[in-house]
């Protein structure tokens, strides 16, 4: 028998097939918390949304204030201070199945914490699934469903320092820790700061596991992408002034080049469109000249695609692109582009394995307000999140402002995971984006400490509060405290100082 | 503007009435250190707070009725509550009969007249708390017990001669003789504490003392002892203890007292809060009433001195609390008896086709 909790009470607008109270007389409720009570539809499974504390000693301001400590002194206030929990159905067990509360249970009806087998069942928890942590107050392991989490597409959304790195590196764990059997997806990861490029790292720590072997770490600012593969309305687009006139005589050059390189003179590069330049009339090829110098010195493009896709997306594979380096947020926009919509091109028809693209500070990459010149990445990514569940192609998109987030690509994230968030502005976007989250539970997101989370929507029946689990993988260097950073800039600095001594 | 008026008139009277009232207080303001009429202590007394361990009980009850055709339906709760204190403080906090406490629904004789219904209710009420005072002394042995409201009955709860109730209300006069005795022999002393008190005794006590012209010109018949005392005792004073009445034996309660417990009933009004009435206190005493006095007076006045605004003993508030019930508690009980017999047992003036 589980540990009885409480009792229904009976309220204004309570119980009711939505939400009714209990009055705490047993154990430790505590907010998002499963309780369950059986009743004439059969078992009851709900969340703990509020608590409140009364006391009638302390109701009246003017009186506590005037007779404070003494109060507790001359009246037996603990005694009759009780623990009102506001709870939440969410769902009815009845003949095996899981239905709509459709009666309130009655007042004096029995509390109980839930049982670990029923939140499992009513959860759909599956043993294999990907382990995120235990769900808060229960100890039960967090374990989900691969294609719920990931196929509808996922966001992680939290402040800064919330612990969203951390939690993904757990999900990559998950990822790559899959069996064949099991069925393995490749990952690629737009990594804007190198915080998981420690995955290709072999350990040298026992208390890690080492992911080195099957992950491969890019270093975004040695990308080249091949412009024979660009078309060229793409490359257009990437020269913001040109002119129709410009562009047409554009696409005639590389038209004739694309003739040209399938007749065996192989892929072209932006030098080569440049000296084309050279047959047009000045008034058209000074400004190109220009224009096309401009992407040339991003550095980005080449004669072929480097790495190739096909080398870096496998069944298993871990891939980050590692875009720390590059400080031009325009070629960071182009590589992520680029990737993206190969990877999605390419898996449409299934040329490569199904995988989730995870996109780091995503409101950079998917904005809600900025014009495309600024968001390259943007149609790509929002029709990948319309459109890639029918193709295996998911998208992870990873933020700490959900604000400036895009909301179709957003709304289509049908699984959210959001750590601690303040921001109300953040929290009303997320309100209006997901629809599993209603003001009880939002309210509770502004609460939640680091390492804890709530997760809403496809992968899961219920919002759910849980803590995630200690990650296995070796930290990010990038992991680093201030005074750390501090120590190691002069330890640097001094070894700098030292070998230019020695050097003279 | 009319109620603009009314009220402003009201106002005007009460303010009118309280500066002509303390024109009259101010003349007794010599007597306050004169000895009083006891010959032992003068009229107003310095309360001594002392520290106390013991166990301190308290009982009241609340009631609601509702009126059917052919019956009376009375709603009664009770509470008991015993408060054991370490030097002065409280430790604990016990609930008698229990703490969480349910009503006791009750039906009233349904041939009473008018006044007797009342009587009734009231007579009902005191039997109760009357009884669970002496459950409670006999279970918990407290060293006071509070009660809530007088120490004897009231004039008005004695029924008229040839009263149906007249049985009844004997049998609450010997059950409240049962407490004095069971308290005495307990070693626990009984402490009444009336909240709103509208007693005239000590006027009274005042006026036979004095035949000066002044109060032949200035009568304070108009006046209650609690407001007249309001003015003239200042915080942690007290008036000197006096017997309940002048002449018991024609007193219309105390006569029907054995003369043992009728004399040796006693009063005293004590001040325990800067912006509240003083409060009547009644006990009883057979030995020395000063002194009891004091030792009930310096109780009383830990008790009640929390608020600045308002003092009642801290027990006694939460056996207030404890048996408090509200309008809608009779309501469920009301309305499923209605169901089970049908509208007719309504009062036609609760039937209204609409509201």
């Amino acid at each position: 028998m589980n540990l009885q909790l409480g009792t229904v009470v009976s309220t204004i607008d309570g119980p009711s097939p939505s939400k009714f109270d209990f009055v705490v007389n047993n154990g430790s409720v505590h907010k998002g918390m499963f309780v369950e009570l059986n009743y004439s539809e059969g078992t009851m499974i709900c969340l703990v949304e509020e608590l409140i504390k009364t006391n009638r000693y302390f109701e009246r301001p003017d009186s506590v204030k005037t007779i404070g400590a003494e109060l507790e002194k001359n009246f037996p206030t603990a005694d009759w201070e009780f623990l009102i929990a506001k709870a939440k159905p969410l769902g009815v067990f009845y003949e095996s199945l899981i239905k709509r509360a459709t009666l309130p249970p009655s007042p004096g009806t029995k509390v109980f914490i839930a049982s670990n087998e029923n939140i499992k069942k009513f959860l759909k928890l599956e043993d294999n699934g990907l382990n995120l942590g235990s769900i808060q107050f229960h100890d039960i392991p967090l374990k989900l469903n691969l294609s719920k989490l990931l196929q509808k597409h996922l966001s992680v959304l939290a402040m800064s320092g919330a612990g969203k790195s951390f939690l993904m590196s757990v999900i990559l764990e998950e990822l790559q820790k899959r069996s064949d059997d099991q069925g393995k997806i490749a990952t690629i990861v737009f990594d804007t700061h190198g915080e998981y490029t420690s995955f290709g790292e072999p350990v040298t720590n026992s208390n890690f596991v080492d992911f080195s072997a099957n992950t491969r770490v890019v270093d975004g600012s040695k990308i080249k992408i091949s412009v024979s593969n660009i078309s060229p309305q793409t490359l257009s687009s990437l020269l913001s002034t040109i002119t129709p006139v410009q562009k047409r005589e554009l696409f005639k050059i590389i038209s004739k080049l694309r003739s040209e390189m399938k007749s065996g003179l192989g892929p072209f590069d932006l030098i080569t469109l440049k000296n084309e330049f050279s047959s047009l009339d000045s008034k058209t090829a000074i400004p190109l000249n220009f224009l096309v110098d401009e992407l040339i010195s991003l550095n980005v493009f080449g004669k072929i695609d480097d790495p190739s896709i096909f080398d870096l997306v496998k069944p298993g594979q871990l891939v980050i692109i590692d875009l720390n380096n590059i400080i031009s947020e325009r070629k960071k926009q182009l590589i992520v582009s680029y990737l993206s919509q190969k990877l999605f091109n390419l898996r449409r028809v299934k040329k490569v394995c199904p995988f989730a693209l995870l996109v780091e500070e995503a409101h950079n990459f998917i904005p809600e307000n900025t014009s495309a010149e600024f968001a390259l990445a943007k149609p790509i990514l929002r029709t990948i999140a319309r459109e890639g569940r029918k193709f295996g192609a998911s998208l992870i998109i990873v933020s700490q402002r959900p604000k400036r987030l895009d909301t179709t690509t957003l709304a289509n994230c049908n699984t959210n995971i959001i750590l601690r968030i303040t921001n109300p502005y953040d929290l009303d976007h997320i309100k209006q984006s997901s629809e599993g989250l209603d003001s009880g539970t939002i309210s509770m997101i502004s609460a939640l400490r680091v390492g804890e989370a709530i997760i809403v929507g496809e992968a899961i029946s219920a919002p759910t509060f849980f803590k995630v689990r200690m990650r296995e993988s070796m930290p990010s260097k990038h992991e680093m405290s201030m005074e750390d950073a501090a120590k190691r800039f002069v330890a640097d600095d001094k070894t700098s100082v030292d070998e230019i001594s020695n050097f003279l | 503007m009319y109620f603009d008026d009314f009220l402003s008139n009201v106002c005007d009277s009460i303010v009118l009435n309280k500066s002509s009232n303390q024109i009259v207080f101010s003349k007794l303001i010599p007597l306050k250190n004169k000895l009083s009429l006891n010959k032992i202590e003068n009229f107003v007394v310095k309360v001594n707070e002392k520290k106390f361990s013991c166990k301190i009980a308290g009982v009241d009850s609340g009631f609601v009725s509702k009126k059917l055709h052919f019956v009376d339906l009375v709603l009664l709760k009770l509470g008991g509550v015993i408060f054991s204190y370490n030097n002065s403080i409280l430790e604990k906090a016990d609930y008698f009969p229990s703490p969480a406490l349910l009503p006791q629904p009750i039906l009233l004789k349904n041939f009473l007249e008018k006044d007797e219904e009342i009587q009734s209710i009231s007579l009902i009420r005191l039997r109760k708390e009357i009884q669970l005072s002496i459950d409670i002394i006999k279970k918990f042995f407290p060293k006071y017990l509070f009660i809530d409201g007088s120490i004897v009955p009231q004039y008005q709860d004695k029924p008229r001669a040839g009263s149906i109730l007249s049985d009844d209300y004997k049998s609450i006069i010997d059950l409240f003789e049962e407490l004095y005795f069971v308290a005495q022999e307990n070693d626990c002393t009984l402490i009444s504490t009336i909240e709103d008190s509208r007693g005239k005794r000590f006027i009274q006590l005042i006026e036979e003392s004095n035949n000066s012209d002044f109060f032949k010109n200035n009568s304070l018949k108009n006046c209650f002892d609690s407001l007249l005392l309001d003015f003239l005792l200042n915080k942690g004073e007290r008036t000197f203890c006096f017997n309940y009445a002048s002449d018991f034996e024609s007193h219309p309660v105390l006569k029907d007292y054995k003369i043992d417990w009728a004399k040796n009933i006693f009063v005293f009004y004590l001040k325990a809060s800067e912006f509240d009435l003083p409060l009547r206190i009644e006990f009883i005493s057979k030995n020395n009433c000063v002194e009891k006095a004091n030792e009930i007076a310096s109780i009383v006045y830990s008790l009640s001195s929390l608020y600045k605004d308002y003092s009642y003993p801290s027990i006694l508030i939460e056996a207030d609390l404890r048996a408090r019930l509200k309008d809608d508690d009779i309501s469920i009980i009301y309305d499923k008896l209605i169901d089970k017999l049908g509208p007719k047992m309504m009062l036609r003036r609760n039937n209204r086709p609409f509201k």
